[in-house]
């Protein structure tokens, strides 16, 4: 039997949940974390419909429940991790889609996460904001930061010596 | 403007300013920002092109039937003192009167004496479309036209479990039953969890039944329920929705309480279909 709320989460899930379970596998680096957030996602939008403002954006509501839920396994998944410190040491990569995984892994989560939202999830900086929380302008700054952090690491033609003393 | 502040304008991926344009064609540093940019946002969309796998959308929809409406078809009518001063106090300030309060409290007190239950719902016109075995800590749900199927939830000691035999692979699929489970419940809860909160109660009666219907706030569906005065548990409930100014009833539920329920129903070497 498929009740209202039912028809509700399957539109939901059709229009928003490949997207959701992109964002919360980007964030958090795995699937069956991933699959564990976009569920949370879901049940936590359903408990929590009633105070949903129908002015704000149902996108970057859910988005707003991911990230916060994302977080919360990141942090626990890194406590976890600090118990079992592995000292392996890898030869760099040479393909580059590893390259650029591992360039992301390496940014410090209050540039990645709003880099993430803009430029992956095609947020504007100003819907990134309210998700995080955060001024529209630290939004701007923190993807800019992130895409020279990135530069940086995946181009190396770019020295900090020319980046340091570029000015206009 | 700065060369920081258009470079921020560069990585923003906004539409650029005529100033930003200009100066770009006059500085190679910037120009490759922004051309750096722009092959970083494909290879993004390449990195992360993963999709999520085919049973999220059922077990996900799993979850959300246990809210709005498990702790219905959990059929546990047995209530807390807590929740009963709290159902007392809903139908006080209500202003049913006495008679909703008797009803409710004879309601209450007999359904602590619940022990198993069997829900089935049929929809018109299209006949049985879920069923629902209940004892504490178990549930067995068959909805053959959706997306459910033949599931079973047990409560055990690593939480609450979620089976299903997949036919496709013919694997059986177990995972965490994520969100609220309620172990006690009270009739506004009930009502309220599946078809929106807050409900509203009103008891009427209706050629010599017991009815309570519980609206929910925009008033779009009702749940009415019949009670059996001697019990005072439901034995029938309507889920009715608005049509053309007028109530239409879309789905019909039946109850049984404390009757002996099909042998192996519990167990999860029941799930694969039979030969």
């Amino acid at each position: 039997m498929k009740t209202d709320p039912e028809l509700e989460f399957e539109k939901l899930y059709r229009d928003y949940g490949p997207a959701l379970y992109r964002f919360s596998y980007a964030l958090t680096g795995s699937c069956s974390e991933a699959e564990d957030v976009v569920q949370e996602v879901f049940l936590a939008a359903f408990k929590g419909r009633a105070r949903f403002r129908r002015q704000a954006s149902i996108r970057t509501w859910l988005f707003r429940i991911a990230y916060f839920q994302a977080r919360k396994t990141r942090q626990r998944a890194k406590r976890e991790s600090q118990l079992n410190d592995d000292l392996t040491v890898n030869a760099p990569p040479t393909d580059s889609k590893v390259m650029l995984e591992q360039a992301l892994q390496a940014l410090p989560s209050r540039l990645k996460d709003p880099f993430l939202m803009v430029k992956l999830e095609q947020f504007t900086s100003r819907e990134a904001a309210e998700i995080l929380g955060i001024p529209e302008g630290t939004v701007k700054y923190q993807v800019f930061e992130a895409v020279q952090q990135l530069r940086r690491t995946l181009d190396p033609s770019v020295s900090l010596q020319e980046e340091s003393t570029h000015v206009m | 403007m700065s060369c920081e502040s258009i470079q921020v304008e560069i990585c923003s991926g906004e539409h650029l300013s005529s100033e930003a344009k200009q100066h770009l064609q006059a500085c190679p540093y910037c120009k490759g920002l922004a051309e750096f940019e722009s092959s970083l946002t494909s290879r993004l969309s390449e990195l992360y092109e993963v999709a999520p796998p085919e049973y999220l959308n059922g077990r996900i929809a799993s979850g959300l039937r246990q809210r709005s409406r498990p702790r219905f078809w959990s059929g546990a009518w047995f209530a807390t003192a807590g929740a009963f001063a709290t159902a007392v106090l809903v139908f006080l300030l209500l202003g049913s009167g006495g008679q909703a309060e008797a009803a409710y409290l004879r309601m209450l007190t007999r359904a602590r004496l619940v022990r198993t239950a069997h829900v089935t719902v049929t929809a018109l016109g299209r006949g049985k479309v879920y069923e629902l075995w209940w004892q504490p800590g178990a549930w067995r749900e068959k909805s053959p036209s959706d997306l459910g199927g033949d599931r079973l939830k047990l409560q055990q000691a690593e939480g609450l479990m979620f089976y299903r035999y997949e036919p496709t692979t013919g694997k059986l699929l177990i995972a965490h039953e994520i969100g609220d489970q309620l172990k006690s419940f009270e009739l506004k809860d009930v009502a309220a969890a599946y078809m929106g909160t807050p409900a509203t109660f009103q008891e009427t009666n209706r050629a010599g039944r017991e009815v309570i219907e519980a609206n929910d706030a925009f008033a779009h569906s009702r749940l009415e329920f019949t009670v059996d005065p001697s019990t005072g548990l439901p034995t029938e409930a309507d889920k009715q929705h608005r049509e053309g100014g007028a109530w239409a009833t879309s789905y019909h539920l039946s109850f049984e309480f404390n009757k002996p329920l099909p042998a192996g129903i519990f167990l999860v070497s029941d799930l694969p279909p039979k030969p």
